[in-house]
């Protein structure tokens, strides 16, 4: 079995680079495509070591140009079956390789900070205020369940606008961006598309935004990667 | 892998979990068909944790008033003066002037008004509608057995989210 990392042009030079278990990579050509695998030994699961080893193949095949990823954990069988995903998926692989082409995946996630973020929503809302101040410090059970709720219902609500605002910042740098709901503390990731000669303007965006909102998010800001989010 | 760039960013997200949002969430896909049952299994281990989640989370929150500093805003429309000195166990910091003790009886006076629909309506989901993938043959398919699975988006929830299980902590 193969592990297959990504699709590139068939100009592309391939990868010096081993890849997960530690297999040296090699390239399948067929076509206008050339995609980047590398021997299975043994079973394919999700290890840290893994998928960096993954993520760092597609990073250096990206450095010497366009890569279209494969989710972590595709298989095929051998070089041929590879070559016959190539030329079957090759209509799809040539209008994805367009959009991309040239392109480069920024990702901002946007953390919350929950204390920080109650005393905002609390402080805009004075129904609330008068609500938590009679009912907060209650022992009873049901009650911190209640009062919780409704702070955060509040709270989600501050953050749906605020993860607003910061993408329509935001938006204005990139070709294409995609929102994906995140697990707390983050409210939400972030992908961006970006011509690299916009770069410099996102990042210049990126720190005001990290101004404005220090009082109650950080915005973990990573990238240029492969565009991990925008083949599908 | 964390290196910071001058411009405060880095080559990569930095937690396990954010990497594999990338390479295990998105990527280009070659049988659709294996993801898709896949994906029916994680959603219901997804949401069954949600539930518990969420009253995990609500009482947080109630913990979280508990720290604020409410005299800091003025609030002249009146409560009672039931000054409390409370002490917050686990709280980073006494809370000043918290009104407490007679919280079920002031929350009485004030009913339960009730505008906690909140009907947030959870943005775009991230994969932009581009989804025209043909099954494959040719013998591909994914041998990863639990990792994947697009979470639920659902709408309404404080969206306490955990992350799916992944043995992921070798090295």
């Amino acid at each position: 079995m193969l592990c297959v990392y990504g699709v590139t042009p068939a100009t592309h030079p391939g990868v010096a680079l081993d890849g997960v278990h530690a297999q040296p990579t090699h390239v399948v050509r067929r076509g206008d495509f050339a995609a980047i695998v590398s021997t299975l030994d043994g079973a394919l699961v999700a290890r840290r070591r893994d998928v960096n080893a993954h993520m760092s193949v597609l990073e250096a095949a990206f450095r010497d140009g366009d890569v279209l990823p494969y989710q972590f954990g595709t298989v095929v069988e051998d070089d041929a079956a590879m070559g016959e995903v190539l030329e079957r998926t090759a209509p799809q692989l040539d209008a994805l390789l367009r959009r991309v082409s040239g392109r480069v995946q920024m990702t901002v996630k946007i953390v919350r900070d929950d204390d920080a973020a109650v005393r905002a929503a609390v402080d805009s809302d004075n129904r609330l205020r008068r609500v938590v101040a009679a009912q907060r410090g209650s022992s009873d059970w049901a009650d911190r369940v209640a009062l919780g709720e409704r702070v955060a219902v509040a709270v989600e609500r501050l953050s749906h606008r605020d993860v607003a605002s910061i993408q329509s910042r935001l938006e204005p740098h990139a070709e294409e961006m995609t929102s994906t709901p995140a697990t707390a503390p983050a409210v939400a990731l972030l992908a961006l598309l970006v011509h690299p000669d916009r770069l410099h303007q996102l990042d210049v965006t990126v720190a005001e935004l990290r101004d404005e909102f220090t009082d109650r998010l950080s915005l973990d800001y990573a990238g240029p990667m492969p565009p991990y989010s925008f083949v599908r | 892998m964390t290196v910071q760039s001058y411009a405060g960013r880095a080559p990569r997200p930095s937690s396990l979990a954010d990497v594999l949002e990338l390479v295990l969430d998105k990527g280009l896909v070659i049988d659709a068909y294996v993801r898709v049952s896949l994906v029916g299994i994680e959603l219901l281990t997804i949401d069954a944790r949600i539930v518990v989640a969420s009253v995990d989370t609500y009482l947080r929150f109630a913990e979280a008033t508990n720290r604020l500093d409410l005299q800091a805003a003025s609030d002249s429309e009146g409560l009672p003066q039931l000054i409390g000195d409370i002490t917050e166990g686990g709280a980073s910091h006494k809370t000043k002037g918290a009104l407490s003790g007679a919280a079920d009886q002031v929350s009485s006076w004030l009913g339960h008004d009730d505008d906690s629909d909140a009907d947030s309506d959870g943005g775009s989901n991230g994969d932009n509608g581009r989804r025209r993938r043909e099954p494959a043959r040719a013998g591909a398919s994914r041998s990863n057995g639990n990792g994947s699975g697009r979470r639920p988006s659902r709408s309404s929830e404080a969206r306490p989210r955990r992350r799916r299980n992944h043995d992921g902590d070798d090295g």
